[in-house]
């Protein structure tokens, strides 16, 4: 039995960065490619927070969520490095986002009439680089959020804590970027000539 | 959330409700009162197949992103020029699970 003290323990025993950070690598690449929009960029992006990781692993705590720490880096590093590339999003106006836009729509022009799955057979029309498209459209702070929950599933309280944000602020963002997003969805589809355009809505 | 939640929702309520419901981020009453509304009222119970239905669809082709060579090559270099220094985790004097660079605060 080893009897040496905690602090003591020798350097072997200790994780190794690169071993906590390759199970999530693919991950982590797609996070950034969803926030950044374009490869060489994420790939920077990436970089920039496996360095700064590096310089600062002493931070981590053994056996904690190294995932979450990682991706807390990531998002700091895209806030300096890419906000000030990236114009502001002008204000949207939710009143007029409807809800459940993409239920309402499909049943309203009877696009999947007698499917078992409507929801499926619809983004079963849907090639995944438009959808990345309708994600990359949402303003910043959505986009962040809802890849966060979406893809990486992090649960709202984890959100919360990378993004030193309160829960209720998580909640809202995230209700918002997926009403957002159900109309991006559309709109891309649209553009690309797989559903109908949507009309009198406004432009958002 | 309060004593209220007790009673039955009506459509406006649980739609408004929908994606905390999904996600579970709700009340064990809260939950119970849209899993009674749902059970009889299929046009809410269709929007929430829906609605369910999307963001599984979602999470699962939003998943399929791998990370390219190049930058596998390029994680080898910062692991290199890290490598074989002091910084260890769990070492900080401060001890916090605390990224470094905790850039710009955001608004709350």
């Amino acid at each position: 039995m080893n009897d040496q003290p905690t602090e003591s323990r020798s350097d072997e025993e200790a994780p190794d960065i690169e071993d906590l950070l390759d199970p999530f690598l693919d991950r982590a690449y797609g996070f950034c490619l969803r926030l950044t929009g374009n490869r060489q960029d994420a790939e920077d992006l990436v970089q920039d927070a496996a360095l700064k990781a590096c310089r600062g692993f002493s931070t981590y705590q053994p056996g904690t969520n190294f995932k979450a720490w990682f991706f807390k880096i990531i998002v700091n590093a895209f806030r300096e490095r890419f906000r000030r590339r990236r114009p502001e999003h002008d204000s949207v106006d939710f009143g007029t986002v409807p809800e459940a836009f993409l239920y309402s729509r499909a049943a309203e022009l009877d696009l999947v009439k007698g499917a078992s799955d409507p929801a499926k057979a619809l983004l079963s029309r849907i090639d995944t680089q438009l959808i990345e498209e309708a994600l990359a459209r949402l303003p910043e702070e959505f986009r962040v959020v809802c890849n966060m929950y979406f893809v990486e599933d992090f649960t709202y309280e984890e959100i919360a804590k990378m993004l030193d944000i309160p829960i209720g602020t998580v909640r809202s963002r995230l209700h918002r970027g997926r009403k957002l997003l159900q109309m991006h969805l559309w709109d891309v589809a649209a553009e690309h000539g797989i559903v109908p355009p949507r009309e009198e809505e406004p432009d958002i | 959330m309060n004593a209220m939640d007790e009673r039955d929702y009506d459509c406006g309520m649980v739609r408004q409700l929908l994606y905390d419901y999904l996600d579970r981020e709700l009340s064990r009453v809260e939950l119970d009162s849209i899993d009674r509304h749902l059970e009889s009222c299929p046009d809410c119970s269709s929007a929430s197949a829906f609605e369910e239905s999307v963001l599984e669809e979602l999470k699962s082709r939003l998943r399929r992103t791998a990370a390219p060579e190049s930058l596998r090559k390029r994680l080898d270099a910062v692991y290199g020029e890290a490598g074989g220094g002091p910084d260890r985790p769990g070492s900080s004097q401060t001890g916090a699970a605390t990224p470094p660079d905790e850039g710009d605060g955001e608004e709350a």
